[in-house]
């Protein structure tokens, strides 16, 4: 892998071995990162859509508690 | 079993109205018509993630969300145009080329806009749409490829790194009106940056030296993207 970036490559790479806390989930065909706060509940941290319609979506803000069915 | 709406706390009711008249009631307002819009909008931010997951202290953009999205759009007929808004420090050289291509290769008008920064990386794909903006206090960095992890000191890595950042290169002069030599020249700068080499070129400057197209927002993003769509339209009939 080449990181091709303007960052100091210590602060990229720093903590390495720390877990990834978020989990993707998709709810009418949006996909979301959720922060999970229960087995079928967490918080939305971003959106992954190129419609621009979705952002408005009340339900769908960052910030909001969603329930989804656990995989 | 329960199973839950997708979007509400409550599981689903019987007796409780469909979402129209529910909200009606609740908030006593109705739910406004669905628009649809012909613009979709591809937001890169942050790291450009590709064949490593990379530490989460870092945001990233990574590139097995975008590449499905990219396809998508080519092939909705209902989307008619593309707009990538970037601010990015850089990230994979594989996945940011991987990107530049895709979007390079679309068929559907596509315009860019850098915005904050499109550093690196970032420069292909911005370069890589049919029209590129940059805002006026967004800069771009323009840096040799430095090598990470295990280097083995032989003539084979210099020009390893030598190929792989002509790759970059090649790109970025076959989309813009920037000369290679001036490219280069920008690249290898030095008294610029204080780790690095490399030039930083802000808003106006990367214009001048035909990176970028125009120097604008979004509001000038669209309507040129609408006027490509436009013009689309009358070459098809």
């Amino acid at each position: 892998m080449i990181l091709y970036t303007a960052l100091p490559l210590e602060l990229v790479l720093e903590g390495m071995d720390r877990k990834y806390e978020f989990k993707e989930i998709e709810i009418d065909n949006v996909k979301l990162l959720v922060e999970p706060l229960d087995v079928d509940k967490g918080r939305i941290i971003s959106i992954f859509s190129t419609d621009p319609l979705v952002y408005l979506n009340p339900k769908l803000y960052p910030g909001n508690i969603i329930k989804f069915v656990p995989r | 079993m329960m199973i839950f709406s997708n979007m509400s706390e409550e599981p689903i009711d019987k007796n409780i109205p469909a979402p129209p008249i529910g909200m009606l009631q609740q908030l006593g307002q109705l739910e406004l018509p669905k628009a649809e819009s012909n613009i979709h909008c591809i937001t890169i931010v942050g790291q450009i993630e590709g064949h490593i997951i990379l530490p989460p202290q870092n945001k990233t953009t990574k590139y097995e969300h975008i590449i499905p999205q990219l396809v998508a759009i080519e092939q909705n007929p209902k989307i008619e145009g593309l707009l990538i808004i970037l601010n990015t420090i850089g990230g994979d050289v594989e996945a940011g080329l991987a990107l530049a291509e895709i979007i390079a290769s679309m068929t559907k008008p596509t315009v860019s806009l850098v915005l904050g920064g499109g550093h690196s990386i970032g420069v292909p794909i911005a370069v890589a749409s049919n029209y590129s903006f940059i805002a006026e206090t967004a800069t771009m960095t323009i840096h040799p490829i430095r090598l990470t992890g295990l280097v083995v000191s032989v003539p084979q890595t210099f020009e390893y790194l030598d190929k792989m950042q002509d790759r970059v290169i090649k790109f970025v002069v076959e989309h813009s009106k920037i000369e290679e030599e001036t490219f280069r020249r920008l690249m290898f700068n030095t008294g610029q940056l204080a780790r690095d080499i490399g030039t930083v070129l802000v808003g106006a400057d990367a214009v001048r030296y035909g990176l970028i197209d125009e120097v604008g927002g979004l509001g000038a993003a669209v309507k040129k993207l609408e006027e490509l769509i436009r013009a689309r339209k009358k070459n098809v009939q």
